[in-house]
């Protein structure tokens, strides 16, 4: 399903380069449950990044299904990522001003899925169907968690990638969450994440070991 | 959700930074409104002033004494009509309104009177000015206020004179002048009268105050010498020229500030934006990471700008009226109220420029931050 293939990333800084990723080959097949660990600095956000068309790599290729990723046009991309890459970060990163419902819907309205429907059966299912109309201070980090997994289901996406998405949270709202993620990965989804947690590995059908930007262990 | 209803819900939320960037656009917009309305108020007062002090620029005849101009304000000698015909075609001339006449003593019914024959006025080319006096037709005759009530003629009378036969168009007010005693017609009429076919005694001119430095008579003598040698160049200074004077001071320093202020405005309003975008540097990469496309990201942000402008535009206009009626007659030395008025025109011109200089300044931090990659964006600073 997705390829990587000898993928480099380099920072350049004003205090020189900092090479994140150091040729970094791998795929990832369709209804694969994958964990990413490592130290800290190891590269796996940018592998994350990399992988879900959000962050050119210096060197190698991309593939999504055959097709080369950073080679389509950048509104190409960004309509491509909407419609086939769910992600969730670390910091949930939701739109301050607009409530939880708005800030799921956000999501389709890049690919016309405007119906409110969906996104409110997906936050009933991660049960905060009573927060849909509060704004994301207003809620608790579990929560926000959870409003950004329901922002990445929407619009059905083939593949999850979920940058440490239980890193900020306690232990029930993380098992929350990763029980949302394997409930996506049971219902055919693949799913790649970016964990230091053993919950998560436990899940995982795969664990990729990364030290400094490159794979370690792979199995 | 449509783009502008999150352009709005944005804006509610970041409240202090909306007011902020209102309050640049409001600066900027009521300090050039002030300006401008007081400056146009300034520039229809000249024009009124000049219209009731008559023209201040007489050319007559070279060899015309100027003393007994002066002291009867009828030349004594005549000049080829032609000379305003060759005056009138002249570009880039300090002066506008040009009126020849032909004025002469006359003895009418006993009593002495001024005949006074006028030409349809002419503006030099490039400026177009509504007659400062009226036209008078061939065939028609206005009659100063005492030769009318001495000699009891009444308007639409038939009068002859000089054994022409003139329809009285009008009889006039007291003017308490020279006017009182005066007949005016066409010149064609005049000449014909005073039997000086093609002659005239004089052009009237008003001069357009535009002069930036140095004596305007010189200014008028050299211009005007240059294009008919055989005249001579009287001006009549007059308050109205002090006034002019102290308004072009004015005018002058205004003109030197406006740019210093709507310069600062402009940067005040970049530093803003760009703020604002910095702030919602993760908001972006966030709505690209979300698939939207850069002209949706733009929206959002210019949309905002343009909101921005037409809000500061709007309370802009209204304070730089405000201030420009309250206290531009005093700066600019305005004595008639009732020249200073709100100029709507202005306000036309504060929406369109106003969105555009915000949108301008908002451009290019929003450009930054929509071309490197959504994880560049996204990343914690
Ligand atoms: N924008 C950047 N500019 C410069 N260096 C960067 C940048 N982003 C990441 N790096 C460097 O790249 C390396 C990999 O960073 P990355 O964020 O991918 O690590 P990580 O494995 O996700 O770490 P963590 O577990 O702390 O999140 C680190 O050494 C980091 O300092
Ligand atoms: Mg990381």
């Amino acid at each position: 399903m997705l390829q990587c293939q000898d993928v480099t990333k380099t920072y350049r800084t004003p205090n020189g380069e900092v090479k994140a990723l150091g040729d970094v080959s791998l795929r990832i097949d369709k209804g694969q449950f994958v964990a990413v660990c490592g130290p800290s600095g190891s590269g796996k956000t940018t592998l994350l990044m990399t992988m879900a068309a959000m962050l050119r790599p210096s060197a190698g290729m991309v593939r999504f299904e055959e097709e080369d990723i950073y080679g389509m046009a950048g509104s190409e991309r960004a309509v491509f990522r909407a419609k086939n890459i769910g992600f969730v970060f670390q910091m949930f990163h939701l739109v301050p001003y607009l409530n939880v419902l708005e800030n799921v819907r956000l999501a389709g309205g890049a690919v016309g899925g405007r119906d409110g429907g969906r996104a409110r059966e997906l936050l009933q299912r991660l049960g905060l169907q009573h927060r849909m109309d509060h704004r994301p201070a207003q809620l608790s980090t579990g929560e926000r968690q959870r409003a950004a997994m329901a922002r990445a289901l929407l619009n059905r996406p083939k593949l999850i990638l979920a940058d440490e998405p239980t890193g900020n949270l306690d232990p029930d709202s993380a098992a929350s969450v990763l029980g949302h993620l394997r409930d996506f990965h049971r219902a055919g989804g693949t799913v790649v994440i970016a964990t230091h947690g053993p919950a998560a590995q436990e899940l995982a059908t795969r664990t990729i070991h990364l030290r400094n930007g490159t794979i370690e262990r792979d199995g | 959700m449509s783009m502008i209803r999150m352009v709005l819900k944005e804006m509610w939320h970041r409240k202090v930074n909306f007011v902020l960037a209102v309050l640049a656009v409001t600066t900027a917009v009521a300090f050039s409104v002030a300006f401008f309305t007081a400056a146009k108020a300034s520039e229809r007062e000249t024009a009124r002033l000049m219209l009731s002090m008559g023209y201040n620029v007489h050319i007559i005849a070279k060899d015309a004494d100027a003393g007994a101009f002066l002291l009867n304000g009828i030349p004594d000698k005549t000049m080829p009509a032609d000379y305003l015909d060759k005056l009138a075609t002249q570009q880039s001339i300090s002066y506008n309104h040009l009126l020849a006449t032909l004025e002469g003593r006359m003895n009418w019914r006993g009593m002495d009177i001024v005949l006074t024959g006028i030409a349809p006025e002419v503006c030099p080319p490039g400026q177009k000015k509504p007659p400062m006096t009226f036209q008078v037709d061939p065939g028609a005759v206005y009659v100063g206020h005492r030769i009318a009530a001495s000699l009891q003629v009444k308007e639409g009378q038939t009068i002859s004179l000089g054994g022409k036969d003139l329809k009285v168009k009008k009889c006039l007010s007291e003017s308490g002048g020279l006017d009182d005693v005066r007949m005016q017609c066409n010149l064609g009429d005049a000449q014909e009268i005073l039997n000086q076919p093609g002659r005239i005694t004089g052009i009237k001119a008003v001069d357009c105050l535009c002069f930036e430095k140095g004596d305007p008579v010189a200014v008028l003598r050299k211009e005007i010498g240059a294009i008919l040698p055989e005249a001579q160049v009287l001006q009549v200074k007059a308050l109205a020229n002090a006034r002019a004077k102290q308004r072009q001071m004015v005018h002058g320093i205004f003109a030197l500030m406006l740019p210093f202020v709507v310069a600062a405005c402009a940067v005040w309003i970049g530093v803003l934006a760009a703020i604002n975008v910095r702030d919602r540097q993760q908001e972006i990469g966030l709505l690209r990471a979300l698939g939207y496309d850069a002209g949706a990201i733009c929206l959002l942000f210019l949309g905002k700008a343009l909101l921005v402008g037409l809000a500061g535009a709007g309370v802009g206009f209204l304070l730089g009226t405000t201030l420009g009626l309250t206290y531009g007659p005093g700066v600019f030395e305005i004595t008639a109220k009732a020249m200073i008025r709100w100029e709507p025109s202005l306000l036309v011109f504060a929406c369109i420029l106003a969105p555009l200089f915000a949108i301008v300044a908002s451009l290019i931090p929003t450009m930054i931050a929509i071309t490197c990659d959504p994880a560049e964006a996204l990343r914690e600073e």
